[in-house]
């Protein structure tokens, strides 16, 4: 300490001394000083006093120590990568925010000569001048389209991409507009966008979420082509809350649709300190799951496996690592996610639900750039850039788990020989063949491996690879071509006895080939077309002896192959301005494929094992069954005066693929099954309708949306069915009928120092299954509870942000607690007591409520700096409520006894680090 | 393989997170009529002996037990149309004996209950039951103790599907040995028939013990666990017995315990299949919406006994007896007798004889509060 201040005094000693000398250099140590310290600092050390706002200055933390340096030097110094600048004329310092004061006139300001005046750089000093200057430039342009003419009749259609000027990624939703007369696009998943408007000047106008607002005025002579780079609004870090397209809920005419950007999810605080796509998605209004944990989402009533989840247009079939307790969805490599309840366009097919569209960003095209994050579970890290500047880049992501670590820390037996890790990894490349072609080439692979307790390794692995080419005729229609291949296989193996030591194999593989077209003939039309085809080839078990010594008789189930294809139409319409109508048509085809063996069973009677009459052998390629049918789908938009607008959509879908689980949650051990002569395809019909308004200039979004399902040939098992090693799932898998109903509604803020949304649910699902015996009927053949039927749900996601560095964020879940099949009576058989059981799903558990809350701290503001961090820390679960996941009842001793068992039974606080350079 | 092996996952999370997942929870309140006729009953192919329990279910929530059900009329038909009525001898037991089983035949039960309620069970064929193998003891491989283990194989590959139970009996001590009691103001020695020092005590199996070979090549039943003492248990101390019962099951038989004992025991993992209503072989004859729970049986069964020895166990697995509670106390002969207690041993003084006893709670002293019985079962060694 006497050191410390002899050092001290020994400084300002010298410190005067060259004061006394020059009177204009300092000298100290600032470590967490605040730039108001260090004017004070400096203040008293030279004669120079400051001028400044504080405001601009109350996020600096300056972090050096100078020794006889100079005041000009300091505060470049301090400067570097904010948008301040200094002025120093005499004694006096002007400190000012992007742009400097200038003390003097510039040279030759009252000089005659001439040519002194043009060198001149007048007032145009800083870099943010320039900055300002060239987008100006842009915006302020008159771009002509087409070869000049003095023929302005008509219509003509201007096309083009619009990109981040910063990384040269293509903006997805975009709005791109005139106001006169009122023709506006939003950006497709490529940038693209299409307007057709009449002939003659116009200014553009170009708005998108986190982005500058910005503005092109072009002459349009003739269709033409005007790519527009837009400037992403930032302030240094601050990880900006999603705009949304504020008005599309309104005026745009998807409903029942989500879109969530990467940037709101970061915001949301999650358990074990990842960033989890799918735990966002289940805050939305009609999204449920059936416990924490699981992955599995129930839209609107439907089952888990009724959702169409692709990742880069390629089909995913396991989107969970550890059970469901993360997604496999790495947040760094991700750009957005849609979620479709209703409306969904003709060109998606396959599920009855919805469908999860998730998007991974493209590289950056300027430079390269990486991120990561560590986490209590995970480690993760990507990477980008350019391989061919502007032209070509690249994007790869990994994460993987440390938890085999973790789990070797714990001193428990149970625990000693269980290991549990994984892994994901993405890759991406996009490529701009030249103005009218582009290829996107994306793969992912999540690999799981569990082993629990010693005896049984589980593994799991979802894969799948796309290229896509697109390629623009002229601008008014574009096509995009792509091929993908997915495949997700699981395997158990289990050696705790030599003898009995085997493994089973599950694998499904989908190769998927399909073309789109958009169309847009003028500027009340848009068309699309295309069609798809996809392969299925599922092994759905496949047991084989493991080691020397097993016992065990190898046995396979039949391979089941199908081919799925679909040709869609549809024609959006703009009647007049304030109604608009979607009309669409997929036609789809399905063939369960051979070679394969089928069963016959007598007629009359229940189908089991004992009823198997005969075995139809088909050869390979040979159609065992056929289906078809026609999806029709409709959308209605009327915008009424006020910010507001009334919707209606109709769908049918079709379902030709179901995952078979007599779980309640997603297990890793549930297998995916073909529809064939005996399991029929599902078909799903949903009305919606849905009344939007805006207030506050777009601020708050306000809508309420009601639905009507109905469900044909839902799946549903028999008590007690078993689904693994059957040779004949048609003995425990029942027909069942589905309906379900509800009304949500949303307020949504999503802008200002407050923001987030509130949801309210009520829906309803239920499944009859009235099968010819008492084996095939589940409670009598009435309408009975799904297993994710929770009448009320509530959400509330808030954040508030004290400062640029510092974000808080509480969020609030409410839900009925699902059904269960409860124990009603005991009885005593051979002197233990048993358990019998109440009609299925005849109780609830209890209700869920839980609250997180999390904070985000971003390191400081300087542009410029090796990397830039920020840290989470959250608290999941902060009021330690015990949630029920289920209850359960068991035989102890001779004793029936009741448990309840919950996931995460207490606060569960994590730390997480990101950084990004 | 073992599917059902999810709580392992659920152990882990619960210990890498440190939070408590498991609560009890109280049996919901039950409305609905949950008197169901169960029916519990089964026929020994060897000695033709017939046994029927039957009984009423009653709601989760209630304290009473099953109540008998009384005055049913039962027979045992063959698919010959032979009927062999059983007598009731009491508290819902309904039995008979020799009736002359033939292996070639098949049979059922009917029941008609008091309120003129008719049941039957389907037609069952006999299995005829292989013998045991072999029964021993190994070191659990998950667990502080050892595993009881079954060896069984069946050379006509005709059984496949096995269900075990078992009686199990030790022998163990009280923590003090009394031998004086003080009896008509005069302290006697406890002759030995009236020691409460050793006891041995009998507990059936509770769990259902199902195992099936149907998978496999060979008709062979290899290491199947059948239950596990952990180390310091009572029962391994001195000496342990058990006596397990093999019965050859047809498939319908073996589903439904497989299904009972899903539904009833293998529960509590997060990938729990939904439990359903387990109803046997029973039909009512006029309401088949009516369930009936139970099984009915007819078959064989195949017997084995083991010994092990506290000694016989390796040291590091061995149970040692402790004091528990466990402390003497001291008493005067002039303060005697002692309210509550039992005598140890004497306390002597100066002089010859003693000036005191040392005495324990009965607890420590009565090995019978603990469960067991001090006569000595005829079958031990």
């Amino acid at each position: 300490m006497k050191n410390k201040i002899a050092v001290l005094l020994v400084s300002i000693f010298f410190a005067l001394q060259v004061q006394a000398q020059n009177n204009q250099t300092i000298s100290g140590d600032f470590s967490s000083s605040t730039f108001t310290q260090l004017v004070n600092k400096i203040e008293s050390q030279t004669n120079y006093h400051f001028y400044y706002n504080p405001i601009w200055t109350d996020s600096l933390v300056i972090n050096t120590n100078f020794s006889n340096a100079s005041v000009a030097k300091i505060l470049d110094e301090v400067f570097t990568g904010t948008a301040l600048h200094y002025s120093i004329n005499g004694n006096t310092i002007y400190i000012t925010q992007e742009r400097q004061i200038l003390t003097e006139l510039p040279i030759g300001f009252f000089s005659s000569d001439p040519n002194s005046a043009a060198n001149g750089t007048a007032f145009d000093y800083s870099e943010f001048e320039h900055k300002e200057k060239l987008k100006k430039q842009a915006e302020e342009k008159l771009y002509n389209i087409g070869t000049r003419t003095n023929n302005l009749q008509g219509n003509a259609t201007l096309a083009g991409i619009v990109r981040d000027l910063k990384s040269g990624e293509p903006i997805i939703g975009a709005s791109v507009f005139v106001e006169n007369p009122t023709v506006g696009a939003a950006t497709d998943q490529f940038g693209h966008f299409s307007l057709t408007l009449p002939k003659g000047r116009h200014e553009i106008k170009i708005k998108s979420i986190g982005m500058k607002s910005t503005q092109r005025h072009i002459m349009l002579y003739a269709n033409g082509k005007l790519d527009i780079e837009i400037e992403e609004d930032i302030t240094p870090l601050k990880e900006v809350v999603v705009e949304s397209d504020r008005d599309a809920r309104v005026t745009g005419m998807q409903m029942g649709m989500e879109k969530l950007d990467i940037r709101t999810m970061k915001q949301i605080p999650l358990a074990l300190g990842e960033t989890d796509i799918m735990k966002v998605v289940l805050t939305l209004p009609g999204v449920q799951s059936v416990g924490e944990g699981t992955v599995g989402l129930n839209v609107r009533g439907g089952a888990t496996n009724q959702n169409l989840i692709l990742y880069n247009d390629a089909t995913v079939y396991n989107p969970s690592h550890l059970f469901g307790f993360f997604s496999t969805f790495n947040p760094d490599v991700l750009k957005n996610v849609e979620l479709y309840k209703s409306g969904i366009n003709a060109e998606y097919g396959g599920r009855l639900s919805s469908v999860l569209d998730v998007h991974s960003r493209e590289g950056n095209l300027k430079k390269i750039q990486g991120s990561g994050g560590i986490s209590p579970i995970t480690g993760r890290f990507s990477l980008e850039g350019p391989i061919i500047k502007d032209r070509t880049s690249f994007l790869i992501g990994a994460r993987s788990t440390y938890s085999d670590w973790i789990l070797r820390q714990l001193d428990s037996k149970e625990l000693e020989n269980s290991t549990a890790s994984f892994y994901d990894l993405n890759a991406s490349i996009s490529h701009k063949i030249d103005d009218n072609n582009n290829l996107y080439l994306s793969a992912y692979t999540s690999k799981d491996k569990f082993k629990l307790n010693s005896d049984t390794v589980y593994r799991y692995s979802d894969s799948n690879a796309s290229l896509k080419w697109k390629h623009t005729f002229n601008s008014k229609l574009y096509g995009v071509l792509a091929g993908t291949i997915s495949q997700y296989t699981y395997s158990v193996e289990s050696d705790s006895n030599p003898v009995e030591a085997a493994s089973l194999d599950f694998s499904i593989r989908q190769w998927n080939a399909k073309a789109d077209f958009n169309y847009f003939p003028n500027s009340k039309h848009t068309i699309t077309a295309g069609a798809n085809v996809v392969r299925y080839d599922i092994s759905p078990g496949n047991y084989q002896p493991f080691g020397e010594q097993s016992q065990v008789i190898p046995d396979k189930i039949q391979n089941e192959q199908a081919l799925e294809s679909a040709i869609y139409a549809g024609e959006n319409f703009d009647i007049t301005p304030n109604l608009s109508v979607y009309l669409g048509l997929r036609y789809s085809f399905y063939q369960s494929l051979g070679a394969r063996d089928v069963y016959t069973y007598s007629d009359g009677v229940p189908r089991q094992e004992s009823t198997i009459q005969d075995t139809i052998q088909y050869r390979s390629g040979k159609t065992i069954a056929n289906y078809h049918g026609a999806e029709p789908r409709l959308s209605i938009r009327y915008t009424l005066p006020h910010n507001s607008s009334v919707k209606f959509s109709y769908n049918l879908m079709r379902q030709y693929i179901q995952m078979l689980s007599n779980t309640t949650a997603i297990a890793p051990t549930d297998i995916w099954k073909l529809s064939d002569t005996y399991v029929r395809p599902q078909i799903g019909n949903q009305f919606s309708v849905g009344f939007y308004k805006n207030l506050r200039g777009n601020l708050i979004e306000t809508s309420v949306e009601a639905y009507y399902k109905t469900m044909e040939h839902a799946v549903d098992f028999k008590d007690g069915a078993t689904l693994l090693k059957n040779h004949h799932l048609e003995t425990d898998v029942l027909d069942a009928k589905g309906k379900a109903y509800g009304i949500e509604l949303l307020i949504k803020k999503s802008l200002g120092k407050v923001n987030g949304w509130v949801s309210y649910t009520y829906s309803r699902s239920f499944l009859k299954t009235k099968g010819q015996s008492a084996t095939e009927t589940i409670n009598g053949g009435t309408y009975y509870p799904s297993s994710y039927d929770k009448p009320h749900a509530f959400n509330f996601i808030g954040n508030y942000k004290f400062s640029r560095r510092f974000n808080f964020s509480l969020n609030l879940v409410y839900s009925t607690g699902r059904p269960i099949t409860l124990p009603i009576a005991k009885y005593d058989l051979g002197g233990t007591p048993r358990i019998y059981y109440s009609d299925r799903n005849a109780y609830r558990i209890p209700d869920y409520f839980r609250t997180d809350i999390s904070i985000n701290i971003e390191g400081n503001h300087k542009i410029k700096k090796l990397a830039h961090s920020s840290w989470t820390v959250a608290v999941y679960n902060l009021t330690g409520r015990a949630n029920a996941y289920s209850v359960y009842f068991t035989s102890e001793n001779g004793v029936i006894k009741g448990y309840k068992l919950s996931v995460f039974a207490k606060a569960i606080p994590t730390i997480t680090y990101n950084f990004k350079f | 393989m073992k599917i059902g092996r999810f709580q392992y996952l659920y152990i882990l999370l619960c210990f890498a997170f440190l939070t408590s997942c498991i609560e009890s929870y109280p049996p919901p309140i039950i409305d609905d009529e949950v008197n169901f006729l169960v029916i519990d009953g089964s026929v020994n192919s060897t000695d033709g002996s017939a046994h029927v329990m039957l009984s009423r279910a009653v709601a989760l929530s209630s304290t009473e037990s099953s109540p008998p059900e009384l005055n049913a009329q039962i027979s045992v038909e063959d698919s010959e149309g032979n009927t062999y009525p059983l007598i009731e001898i009491g508290n819902g037991v309904y039995q008979q004996s020799n009736l002359t089983i033939s292996l070639s035949k098949e049979y059922r039960l009917y029941v008609r209950t008091s309120d003129n309620s008719e049941y039957q069970s389907d037609f069952i064929t006999i299995k005829q039951t292989p013998i045991i193998d072999s029964i021993h003891w190994e070191p659990s491989q998950t667990q502080v103790g050892i595993d009881i283990l079954i060896n069984t194989h069946d050379g006509s590959k005709k059984t496949r599907y096995y269900q075990w139970s078992f009686e199990e009996t030790f022998e163990y001590e009280a923590v003090y040995y009394s031998y004086l009691k003080y009896e008509n103001e005069e302290i006697v020695s406890i002759p030995l028939e009236e020691q409460t020092y050793r006891c041995w005590e009998t507990l059936p199996s509770q769990k259902i013990l199902i195992g099936s070979s149907d998978k496999l090549n060979e008709d062979i039943i290899c290491n199947f666990p059948l239950t596990f003492i952990p180390k310091n248990s009572q029962k391994t101390i001195i000496k342990y017995s058990i006596l397990v019962k093999q019965k050859a099951l047809s498939r319908e038989a073996y589903d439904y315990w497989l299904n009972l004992q899903k539904t009833t025991e293998n529960l509590g993992s997060l990938f729990d299949p939904q439990p359903g209503q387990v109803t046997g072989n029973i039909h009512n004859i006029n309401n088949p919406s009516d369930p009936v729970l139970g099984y009915f049986d007819v078959g064989s069964a195949q017997e084995k006994r083991i010994f092990i020895k506290g000694i016989d166990l390796p040291v590091e697995l061995r149970s040692f007896k402790s004091q528990g509670n466990c402390v003497m106390d001291t008493v005067l002969i002039e303060d005697l007798p002692i309210s509550a207690g039992a005598l140890v041993h004497p306390i002597y003084g100066m002089g010859p004889s003693p000036i005191g006893y040392t005495y324990s709670s009965i607890s420590c002293t009565d090995c019978r509060t603990q469960g067991g019985k001090t006569t000595k079962p005829t079958f031990w060694q």
